[in-house]
């Protein structure tokens, strides 16, 4: 299997495009799975029973494994050395642990780069990495995605069916950029695909402005901020095709080896928008990611919003890859979370559709850069006082798992998240108090309680089983986009547009018609001017039938153009500082649009004003919680599937202990030794419960 | 200008030579004891270079005025002393040193290596140093240098053996400064492979070197010494720890090449030291191993912004004795202000007078300020001075008048004395170093948790006239002139450290170790023991977890009630066997991973005692567990003194002359009662008494009244 890399240099470029084939997932339901990243290569193999022993002591049953192993697969170039990870995924086996495998490529052997340095990534600076740390490899390589496919096809080869593995994770939060040579000519490719012509490009980016018209593609820079917004926007387009191909790859290695019955995913990090994670996610089977609170402090309104951000990739449940087991080592101060809290997340993460649950990491490796990251054991191989409540979890969820098996989230409220309104956001902030993720939270912190459980996609996603969807700051918003949202609305669907919606097209440049541009005619308003507001003058007044509240960092004004168009919300009177603009200005309009509505809210409003006007909305719409009257941050999270009783799940997030009634007798699957059911729970600090409709056959 | 050697050396074949010499030349002053004549010795660091002839004299006389006793030259004055290649000017040097011998005062000898004249780096560009970035540093600056560069050591060699053969017996020059504050490293490919030589050199093997750095770890598995990278920041903590190894090897291998041609041509009454930077605590390479060479240890003191944080500075002082663990320089400090802090605010009056006596008090045996006089250009013209740019004394100059006149009054009682501890302190720069690779918490400062068991130890300490030691366990010297060492984060604790200590403990010692200790070993990896690691076992206890803290929890004794607080750190500890035993201080923090758990942990070890004590308790809690280890280890306490005063003590060897500084660092006069009567001799008119009143900023130095 010896590769002549001498005819690499004729390969000149290697973007694979989308096959548009997904592979189905598996279909038998599978159990709640709980476990841990595990790195046999770095213990002597006399080592691995005491591990095993105890991870099958805490109710694991999933390792992930090898995802940084490659210098001990393949300890010289075509020299394979798997006889070890035969005898892992053996012996976990035993221990009754399924095995997910790692592809190795987030760290390539120093012999690699040794020999291959046009495998390294350069950074934007010019500087290019080195082995030593991870992450050092060019995602536009050649030469290092035929090397990434050789390593993963055997390993394919030999644990594609290998009964004990269960899925496939290839590479390693992926994202790291690169500057080089293959990078930049295969951006030019890619523009020159895109455009067909550079006079094209030219007009869609307005380059007559300052002179940056373009001769021929190879002249467009590469960089990643501070260009023309256009440029910004398709670099992000291009990253998401990059590495969308450089996962393609792999998948194509792996997948003709690899049982069906095998998933393959790749671990993504938090709210990240390095890329697009809807079309990276296409042609993965499941979406995984590494859920971390590096202070030690859960925010649980953010937190199950990044889960069901998640969700949203591929609209399906999906798994926790990594979770921290007390503590990170990259924090500021990386304080622990407190006892009880990493089995809140736990069940948090499940109740928003979290198939798995693995904590990073088992053991901290004798050396390496993270030694001090939070561990199930110490270094001397015994447990730290955070295995007893991952062992709690472990048993917790073999009590749950049949129950929850093959159920889902299903929700009717939906929050839009664009990665191109982020990006275009983000390349012109405009005032650097807004967020776009600040947006999506402050209407997510405000529709949770009401709506107990909200699904977070794209905007191009089916939209018809929602009765209300929120677009906050839904910057960039083509025609087409602009049709399939009307389509919604025609039907009967709620659309509520936040501000700074539609002001983009999909080139990143202005949209002729003023916000929300081409929804503004359906709309039957327009906003007239936009303004960044300065914390030092006082926050504007906002009134209407929607509360009163006040308005904070970014506010429209407003413009109705029909006459059926309702004023939801005006400006007050005050006039100090750039108030004078908004003065008795409307804030928010709605527009009935065929059998649906269309609202548009211009301003960022304080919590208590969002909080009314987005229950407004949601009980116009006919969005009732199931639960009633649960107290702000007790959160209830329903898990459903066809022919099962709905799995609820309970958690209390709040600072003092709870009760709890109950519409009618639940059981609690994780206190089966109480009373078959109740219609009352006291839940303490970080409480959790499971609830089921009828008791569990 | 002459030509002295038209012979030029080959620098091709030194090249060769040097690079074979960077690592094989052996210590040659390890134990070499130096005492400064007619100390305490005031001065300066004088630019005669800067200056018309005509104008030295007029300085010279302005120093001798103020009782200076010691000027340094030459150490920036390269360009001047060699204008071109091989074209070499000493003429001037020599009448500078004449000068000045006829105003009494005597001369440190500065090799100007620290900067390279223009000539130099643009004919040979490969001695300019390479940054991390990949920049190369450029002239126009200092330290332009590249340290591990052969050629350039070989043209350093040059220039210093020119100043030997001419000073080397020059009965007016006592000494020589190698460099200056050596700082700033390279990151050139050559380096590079002198840093893979290294470890080659000390790994004997790559898979000796890989299992130590774990680098199955994200596949860093190396296959080849030319694999290894060379930076700073992100790499295996291995790495890291052997790159400062490295930097401290290759400035000691810079450093020996001078002193290597300095030594056999001066005469054995000359020192040899560098001035070391950084203000004492900066840990680029370890001081331990820099200064072992060496005769004298020296610091340059600079207040920088704000005022003299006397605790802080009195550490920093120790620290600096304690390289050597024997007396030293202050050659550099600042007269006024300084130009590189942020706000470049003037000391206060009486503050300078302050800041030396307290060096003095800790075993200075020299004070040189920086700098005479501002050059009228230069990176440095805001930077104070004691003369004006008209060469006239500035406000200051009375202070300085009067600290010389205060050198002159105590020279005889202050001759052949030295500080005395008790209590040492532990610190090791591979502990400093693990620690900030990896803070884990940007509050662990280490610094502050250094001064956090200072300041209450040096309080205990001057009420029995004693001091406290700052040293390193790991360098030779005897640890049982100790009856307390206190270990405030000794993170790196391998075997044989852990042997010398538990030796110390079972003849009678008592240690106490602090938060973060014996985590690591000595190739940054952990411990397979949990901390203490290697003594663990010693303790019959160790910490279960560590935890980093974002706010401050309580402390309670055994029946629950309050004991103070504790932050940034916590570890929770538990007996693993007895006759460990827990003591009076535990945890209190409800819905916490530590509620109830013990933060502090005693046993009896042989003769003596060991203790661990696992958080950073507040200032009144620490100093009570600080206080019960001191009468445990049978130091006896006494009144503190009232706040803001500071008792120095230095002694004769046998214990029986003795010298007492007091300074009022207070805003308001203070007046303290000692126990018999002393005789001030700042003030020979006074006669002896028992209470002494001092103003703000004042100085007294006592000797006991029946001394003569």
């Amino acid at each position: 299997l010896r590769f002549t890399h001498s005819i690499l240099g004729v390969i000149s470029l290697f973007v694979v495009f989308l096959t548009g084939a997904t592979a189905s997932p598996p279909t038998t339901p599978q159990p709640l799975r709980i476990g841990t990243a595990w790195y046999p290569e770095q213990w002597p193999e006399s080592r691995w029973e005491a591990d095993l022993t105890l991870m099958e002591a805490a109710h694991f049953n999933v390792v992930r494994v090898a995802e940084f192993a490659w210098s001990t697969m393949e300890p010289a170039e075509g020299q394979y050395n798997f006889a070890w990870l035969d005898r892992a995924i053996a012996l976990a086996a035993q221990h009754h642990i399924a095995v997910v495998l790692g592809t190795p490529t987030a760290a390539p052997p120093a012999w690699l780069t040794a020999k291959y340095p046009d495998t390294l990534r350069i950074e934007e600076d010019g500087h290019r990495a080195e082995h030593g740390n991870r992450v050092q490899f060019s995602c536009t390589s050649p030469h290092y995605r035929i090397l990434a496919a050789r390593i993963a096809r055997e390993m394919a080869q030999r644990y594609g069916h290998n009964p004990n593995i269960i899925g496939w994770q290839i590479d390693n939060e992926i994202g790291a950029p690169t500057f080089d040579t293959y990078a930049k000519q295969q951006w030019h490719q890619w523009l020159a695909r895109k455009y067909k012509t550079i006079t094209n490009l030219n007009n869609r980016w307005a380059t007559a402005y300052w002179s940056q018209t373009y001769n021929t593609f190879d002249q467009i820079p590469l960089h990643s901020h501070t260009e023309n917004p256009a440029l910004l926007l398709d670099y992000k387009h291009f990253v998401t095709d990059t590495w969308t191909s450089y996962i393609q790859n792999q998948i194509d290695a792996i997948r003709p080896l690899a049982s069906p019955t095998q998933f393959i995913t790749t671990n993504t990090m938090h709210w990240n928008n390095t890329f697009d994670h809807y079309m990276l996610h296409h042609n993965l089977d499941l979406a995984a990611w590494d859920d971390y609170f590096p202070e030690g402090h859960l925010d649980p309104f953010l937190n199950a919003a990044e889960h069901d951000l998640v969700r949203g990739y591929k609209q399906q449940n999906f798994w926790l890859m990594e979770t921290q087991a007390a503590f990170t080592n990259y924090g500021s101060i990386n304080a622990s979370l407190a006892p009880g809290v990493v089995r809140e997340m736990a069940w948090q993460a499940v109740g928003h559709g979290a198939d798995a649950v693995l904590y990073w990491q088992w053991r901290s490796a004798p050396n390496g850069q993270e030694q001090y990251y939070g561990s199930l054991l110490g270094a001397d191989g015994l447990p730290v006082p955070v295995y007893k409540e991952i062992q709690q979890v472990g048993t917790e969820f073999a009590l749950a798992s049949e129950a929850l098996a093959g159920t889902a989230p299903h929700n009717r409220v939906a929050i839009l998240q664009s990665y191109d309104a982020h990006w275009a956001i983000d390349f012109q902030h405009h005032t650097n108090l807004f967020g776009y993720d600040t947006a999506v939270m402050d209407v997510y912190r405000a529709a949770a309680p009401a709506a107990q459980g909200i699904d977070i996609i794209s905007p191009n996603a089916d939209l018809s089983s929602y009765a209300v969807v929120f677009a906050p700051a839904l910057n960039v918003i083509s025609d087409s986009l602009a049709q399939h949202l009307l389509a919604y609305v025609n039907a009967g669907g709620h659309l509520v547009l936040g501000p700074r919606s539609g002001m983009k097209d999909e080139f990143n440049a202005l949209n002729p018609q003023r916000q929300p541009g081409p929804l503004a005619t359906a709309l039957g308003a327009h906003v007239q001017q936009f303004y960044a507001l300065d914390p030092k003058d006082p926050n504007p007044t906002v009134t209407g039938e929607l509360g009163t509240g006040h308005a904070s960092i970014w506010a429209e004004v407003l413009t109705p153009d029909a006459p059926d168009t309702n004023v939801l919300l005006n400006y007050g009177p005050e006039t100090t500082g750039s108030n004078g603009w908004l003065a008795n200005h409307p804030a928010a309009v709605e527009h009935a649009v065929g059998k649906g509505t269309l609202t548009y809210i211009g301003a960022m409003l304080d919590p208590s004003l969002m909080q009314s006007a987005v229950t407004h909305i949601l009980t116009t719409a006919h969005v009732e919680p199931i639960l009633p009257n649960l107290p702000i941050g007790v959160e209830l999270m329903p898990r459903s599937a066809p022919n099962k009783p709905t799995v609820s799940i309970l958690i209390n997030h709040t600072t003092t202990p709870q009760h709890i009634s109950l519409p009618h007798p639940m059981q609690n699957l994780l206190a089966p030794q109480s009373l078959p059911s109740t219609s009352a729970l006291d839940l303490p600090l970080h409480g959790v419960a499971v609830l089921t409709e009828t008791e569990p056959q | 200008v002459t030509t002295r050697h038209p012979i030029r050396l080959c620098r091709t074949l030194l090249t060769g030579l040097i690079a074979v010499a960077c690592f094989t030349v052996p210590a040659p002053s390890q134990n070499r004891t130096f005492t400064t004549k007619n100390a305490p010795l005031l001065g300066a660091a004088w630019y005669p270079e800067q200056w018309p002839e005509a104008n030295w004299n007029e300085d010279l006389t302005l120093m001798e005025q103020a009782h200076f006793t010691v000027v340094r030259i030459g150490e920036f004055a390269w360009s001047t002393m060699e204008p071109s290649e091989g074209h070499y000017d000493f003429t001037w040097l020599d009448h500078a040193i004449a000068l000045a011998a006829k105003h009494h005062i005597a001369v440190v000898l500065g090799t100007p290596t620290d900067a390279p004249p223009a000539w130099l780096t643009t004919k040979y560009p490969q001695t300019l140093r390479t940054d991390e970035a990949g920049h190369q540093a450029e002239h126009g600056n200092r330290r332009q240098f590249n340290y591990a560069n052969p050629l350039y050591r070989s043209i350093c060699a040059q220039i210093v053996a020119q100043l030997a053969h001419r000073y080397g017996h020059n009965p007016n020059v006592i000494g020589w400064q190698i460099g200056n504050e050596y700082t700033d490293e390279s990151f050139d490919p050559a380096t590079r492979t002198q840093f893979q030589q290294f470890l080659h050199d000390k790994y004997k093997t790559l898979n000796n070197l890989n299992t130590h750095w774990a680098t199955a770890y994200w596949s860093q598995t190396y296959t080849a010494w030319s694999q290894i990278p060379l930076e700073t920041t992100h790499g295996n903590p291995g790495l890291l720890l052997e790159h400062k190894h490295f930097v401290t090897a290759t400035w000691r291998s810079f450093q020996r090449n001078q002193i290597n041609v300095l030594r056999p041509l001066i005469s054995p009454s000359q020192f040899i030291t560098t001035n070391i930077g950084g203000l004492a605590w900066s840990d680029n390479w370890d001081h331990y191993a820099i200064t072992a060479d060496l005769d004298l240890a020296s610091w340059d003191d600079y207040v920088g912004q704000g005022h003299l944080d006397a605790p802080k500075n009195a550490m920093l002082n120790d620290l600096a004795r304690g390289w050597r663990r024997q007396n030293f320089w202050i050659m550099e400090t600042q007269p006024g202000s300084v130009n590189w802090a942020p706000i470049n605010n003037a000391l206060a009056p009486g503050e300078t007078r302050a800041l030396a006596w307290q060096a003095i008090g800790h075993g200075a045996d020299a004070i040189l300020y920086w700098q005479w006089r501002s050059a009228l250009n230069g990176q440095e013209q805001y930077h104070g001075a004691v003369v004006g740019p008209d060469g006239k004394p500035n406000p200051l100059y009375p202070e300085l008048q009067q600290l010389g006149q205060d050198f002159t009054l105590t020279r005889a009682a202050l001759a052949g004395t030295t500080p005395h501890a008790e209590i040492a302190l532990l610190h090791t720069y591979d502990s400093r170093w693990a620690i900030d690779f990896q803070p884990h918490t940007r509050l662990y400062d280490q610094q502050q948790v250094l001064l956090r068991f200072y300041t209450p130890l040096q309080q205990l300490a001057q009420s029995n006239g004693e001091s406290i030691d700052i040293i390193d366990p790991t360098q030779p010297g005897s640890l049982n002139d100790y009856k307390l060492l206190v270990a405030p984060s000794l993170n790196v604790i391998d075997e044989s450290l852990a042997a010398k200590l538990i030796a110390y403990v079972q003849q009678g010692g008592y240690l106490l170790l602090g938060p973060r200790s014996g985590i690591k070993d000595a190739f940054n990896a952990l411990n397979p023991q949990r901390q203490p690691g290697p003594l663990a076992h010693a303790l019959n206890a160790h910490v279960i977890q560590f935890y980093a803290l974002d706010k401050s929890i309580a402390l309670a004794h055994a029946d629950k009630s309050p004991n103070g607080t504790a932050d940034t750190w916590a570890e929770e500890l538990a007996i693993t066997s007895q006759p460990g035993s827990a003591t009076d201080l535990f945890y209190n923090a409800p819905h916490d991973w530590l509620d109830g758990k013990p933060a502090f942990v005693e046993s009896n070890l042989g003769k003596g005692l060991v203790a661990y004590l696992g958080t950073l308790p507040d200032a009144t809690t620490l100093n009570t567990i600080l206080t019960r280890a001191a009468i445990h280890a049978a130091v006896p306490t006494s009144t503190p003194l009232p706040a803001g005063i500071e008792l120095c003590a230095r002694q004769s060897p046998d214990g029986q002359h003795r010298v007492l500084i007091l300074i009022n660092h207070d805003n308001t006069t203070s007046s303290i009662t000692l126990p018999t009567a002393y005789r001030n001799i700042l003030a020979p008119t006074t006669s002896s008494t028992t209470t002494f009143e001092l103003p703000t900023q004042g100085v007294a130095v006592l000797i006991p009244a029946n001394d003569k």
